[in-house]
């Protein structure tokens, strides 16, 4: 297989009154050609950074280092009118809240319209005038070709919903249009940020589901900080903190025998079983200003080495794993 | 302590009248006749979807809103026909802890001034004594006594969650009513405040009423879950086998162990809500076992085995 996505050495800055932020601090990550990789951390690891970088939408941050390289062109370098091409139909990303991704004032049927125009003419969402007239046959059949592979048929239930405004659907209704959305402008790489983040289970469930068809004919990239979502989604997984992807490896062994001291509480963290006790640390978000040295993460390991508090770990791979941790040095070299 | 029998809270939706010709005004049943009785120093969980009516019932035991039919008493006690100093008596006692910490805190204030409020409304105490008060008390959510000084933008999430926390045990509650408490945090944030909220239940001897759309974490903190859906109570059980031991269809939708029918509804909003005409269970429309029965009548919410209640046609 090879690399749809490389990314190296990426670090991001955003400059605020009190220092200078570094958001996304040395990524490295692949996405093979037909994988999905999964992106796993907390609120303010960087993962959300990560991939506004990779359409530029990262603004007010700046990309200061590092190559974001597509199916081998590197995406750094490019001025605006070259990102246009490059976003919706290259990599199109579905966004974290479907509550507000719409337009409320235009159906669902005009806004998918929209996604048409502007594969075949250009120009970015949101910059194309909104047709006002029904969509064509020929959109018709695209639509209905593109929610046939979410899972939803045609019939007199689609033509309600292209006619319905964003308020009159449920969440997991929103979430397909946004989705379909972005199929219709047949990206490359698809990434979703938290797709499953404040949905009720039915709606969850739906969402997977039309996930999880996708996935075959996909490449993709799952946000989220939910196993379920990211076990359902997933071939492989990438483990964040601190603006650095700490660890990654296959979905099951990272979910199931989680390497770096954080992975393994990050997942155990989410675990709730009877009589056990919760497994609770009270360390602070990481201050992303005042960096600590050595590893981000030294401050609260339970297995810190003296090293970790001074040099920042390498990235130790064993065969499909990598670990970013001092603990893997001698091991695996 | 709780004792809460047949409550219902109806809303009623009025359209202008011209919209009227061609939709009545209807009836949401956000909450449909319920009934369950909580004991002193237990961890009630009650487990629903959005829209399942879980926050009107949190709101009305807490009397912040009317109720359309039934009782709620409170050892012994009829909230609703209390007032005066009894009243007054009960709001110190039975705490709220919201979902939403963001929208709880004033940000034009700091936390120390949010944290005195209520100690001046219930008139406790004179300057030093709240402020001592105040500093113990964030010291017991594991926040230093400077965090006074601060303003809720100037926090984390799980900072702004645990000054609610605060807020809520400053009066020294006999229950909290925690609805979703942990929601919006994200898995490390969350665990580290239902860690919090567990310690304290335990050093304070707490009654908790824990209201949350997440399954694992009911499960894992109640004594015994009841499992809410569109306005019912449809199975209430101990916490501790209840997977194992879950009857009702929608339950074990939940727990995943079972599917639901497709649902291809598009447009959504109040009509979800409606049974006006729902002489029948509210989960006829998903629920793959249903019985002829179940559209018809709706099934009363009955004891299976010891303690273990279910409302299901199809289990009995």
């Amino acid at each position: 297989m090879t690399d749809m996505l490389r990314v190296s050495d990426l670090h991001v800055h955003f400059d605020t009154p009190a220092g200078v932020v570094r958001a996304n601090n040395g990524v490295n990550l692949r996405v093979a050609s037909g994988e999905s990789l999964g992106i796993m951390g907390e609120s303010g690891c960087g993962k959300t950074v990560l991939l506004l970088s990779l359409l530029h939408l990262q603004q007010p941050g700046r990309i200061v280092r590092g190559r974001i390289l597509l199916d081998g062109q590197d995406l750094v370098p490019l001025d605006e009118r070259e990102m246009e091409r490059i976003r919706g139909r290259s990599i199109a990303l579905v966004p974290q809240n479907q509550a507000t991704a719409l337009n409320p004032a235009y159906t669902v049927g005009q806004q998918l319209s929209e996604a048409l125009v502007i594969r075949r003419q250009g120009g970015s969402l949101g910059a194309v005038v909104v047709r006002r007239s029904a969509p064509g046959d020929s959109d018709r059949e695209e639509f209905i070709r593109v929610f046939s592979t979410l899972g939803f048929e045609a019939g007199p239930a689609l033509d309600r919903l292209l006619r319905s405004y964003p308020h009159q659907l449920s969440g997991g209704m929103r979430q397909r249009v946004l989705i379909a959305m972005a199929l219709l402008l047949q990206p490359r790489l698809l990434i979703a940020d938290e797709p499953t983040t404040a949905l009720d289970r039915a709606v969850k469930a739906q969402t997977l589901d039309s996930l999880q068809r996708l996935r075959r004919s996909f490449t993709m990239m799952v946000i989220s900080h939910d196993i379920e979502t990211i076990s359902a989604t997933c071939d492989r997984v990438a483990i964040m903190y601190g603006g650095r992807i700490i660890e990654s490896g296959p979905r099951a062994e990272v979910l199931a025998h989680p390497h770096h001291p954080y992975s393994r509480l990050l997942l155990r963290a989410q675990r709730r079983e009877r009589g056990e006790p919760l497994s609770a640390i009270n360390a602070e978000t990481l201050d992303l200003i005042h960096f600590p040295s050595g590893c981000p993460f030294h401050t609260a390991c339970p297995d810190a080495l003296p090293r970790c508090a001074n040099e920042p770990p390498g990235e130790y791979s064993t065969k499909d794993t990598m670990v970013a941790c001092h603990l893997y040095h001698t091991e695996a070299g | 302590m709780f004792e809460v029998r047949g409550l219902r809270r109806y809303f009623v939706v009025r359209h202008n009248p011209l919209a009227r010709i061609h939709h009545p005004d209807h009836v949401i049943r956000a909450v449909d006749g319920i009934s369950f009785d909580v004991a002193e120093g237990e961890t009630f969980g009650i487990i629903g979807e959005s829209g399942s009516g879980k926050t009107t019932l949190a709101r009305t035991m807490l009397r912040l809103s009317p109720l359309t039919g039934g009782t709620v008493r409170f050892r012994g006690r009829d909230v609703f026909a209390m007032n005066g100093s009894e009243l007054r008596a009960y709001r110190r006692l039975v705490q709220p802890v919201f979902q939403d910490a963001d929208s709880t805190l004033d940000p034009r204030q700091h936390v120390g001034s949010i944290l005195e409020e209520p100690l001046l409304i219930h008139r406790i105490g004179d300057d030093a004594e709240r402020r001592h008060r105040i500093g113990m008390t964030l010291n017991q959510v594991n926040l230093s006594p400077s965090f006074m000084e601060r303003h809720p933008t100037e926090l984390s999430g799980g900072q702004r969650q645990r000054v609610a926390l605060a807020r809520s045990l400053l009066l020294q509650p006999a229950v909290l009513i925690a609805d979703e408490p942990t929601s919006g945090l994200d898995p490390l944030v969350a665990t580290q405040i239902l860690a919090l909220l567990l310690r304290l239940k335990e050093e304070r001897g707490l009654t908790v009423l824990l209201i949350s759309h997440d399954l694992a974490t009911v499960m894992y903190a109640a004594d015994r879950v009841a499992v809410m859906y569109r306005g019912r109570i449809v199975e209430l059980a101990a916490a501790n086998g209840f997977a194992a031991q879950s009857i009702h269809p929608y339950t074990r939708f939940l727990l995943g162990m079972e599917q639901r029918l497709p649902d291809n509804h598009v447009v959504e909003g109040v009509h979800e809500h409606i049974h006006d005409d729902a002489a029948g269970c509210p989960y006829v429309h998903a629920c793959p076992h249903h019985l002829h029965a179940c559209h018809h009548e709706a099934p009363p919410l009955s004891e299976s085995s010891p303690g273990h209640f279910v409302a299901c046609h199809a289990a009995q």
